[in-house]
């Protein structure tokens, strides 16, 4: 029993638990890749200077929310 | 005799794991605060980007809304109210390039440290980046006002009302 305890325990410490560091890394690579995403759905805004492109314009233009959790 | 050997024995291998755990849990922190080191790197990039792009868009919309403008008033139309609701459209959007730009170089200005020591100046970067979205929303609204406006002169003149045809 007790050599199994202490060969759980030296695997514990050699294998040193899981590496969080690159989770963390791909997060904040995804999170700016969803940035550039969410812009790039806007429908450009192109020449014609009618009224309904006008409205268009402006019904397509959208102020994103800001997420700041990560300061807290 | 043979336990205190066993106890020396798992101790001269334990004690070095120990030492190793240690590193890499020292290793650890360092990561972590190289990791929070580009939280304010990551908000200023992406503030830039988002800045410049709404910045870019109702700039764009607003040059268009002025030509719309120049060409009723061409047709007779008065644009006055109008023209003034657009000036201040443009105004409001200058106003939050500023502040935008300043929320972004308070983000680079932070210098890498403890977070704790990071915390205030983080804040207040986040802070400037508020008002400055806020900003860009109120000129949003003012060039929503502007268009209700510019629809309003844009309709057709009603006709004069017709003398009523008396019937024999």
């Amino acid at each position: 029993m007790n050599k199994k305890l202490m060969l759980v325990v030296a695997s514990a410490i050699l294998l040193g638990g899981c590496n969080l560091s690159d989770v963390w890394q791909k997060e904040a690579a995804t999170d700016e890749k969803s940035s550039e995403i969410q812009e790039e759905a806007s429908p450009s805004v192109g020449t014609d200077s009618s009224i309904e492109t006008l409205e268009a314009d402006i019904e397509g233009t959208v102020i994103y929310d800001e997420d700041f959790s990560d300061l807290e | 005799m043979k336990k205190i050997v066993l106890v020396v024995l798992a101790l001269a291998v334990i004690a070095p794991l120990t030492a190793r755990a240690e590193e890499q849990l020292k290793n650890r922190a360092e990561v972590r605060q190289e990791i929070r080191s580009k939280v304010a790197e990551n908000h200023a990039n992406r503030l830039e980007r988002r800045f410049k792009f709404y910045y870019e868009r109702l700039s764009k919309i607003i040059v268009k809304f002025q030509a719309r403008i120049d060409y009723l008033k061409g047709k007779g139309k008065d644009t006055a109210a109008v023209q003034t609701k657009l000036d201040a459209a443009k105004a409001k959007l200058e106003s939050a390039k500023v502040k935008g730009e300043a929320a972004v170089a308070a983000f680079r200005a932070v210098e890498p440290g403890k977070w704790e020591e990071q915390k205030p100046e983080l804040l207040a970067a986040k802070d400037l980046a508020e008002e400055a979205r806020g900003l860009f929303k109120d000129a949003f609204k003012l060039l929503k006002d502007a268009l209700k406006e510019l629809k309003n002169i844009s309709k057709p003149a009603l006709p004069a009302a017709s003398p009523a045809v008396e019937e024999d």
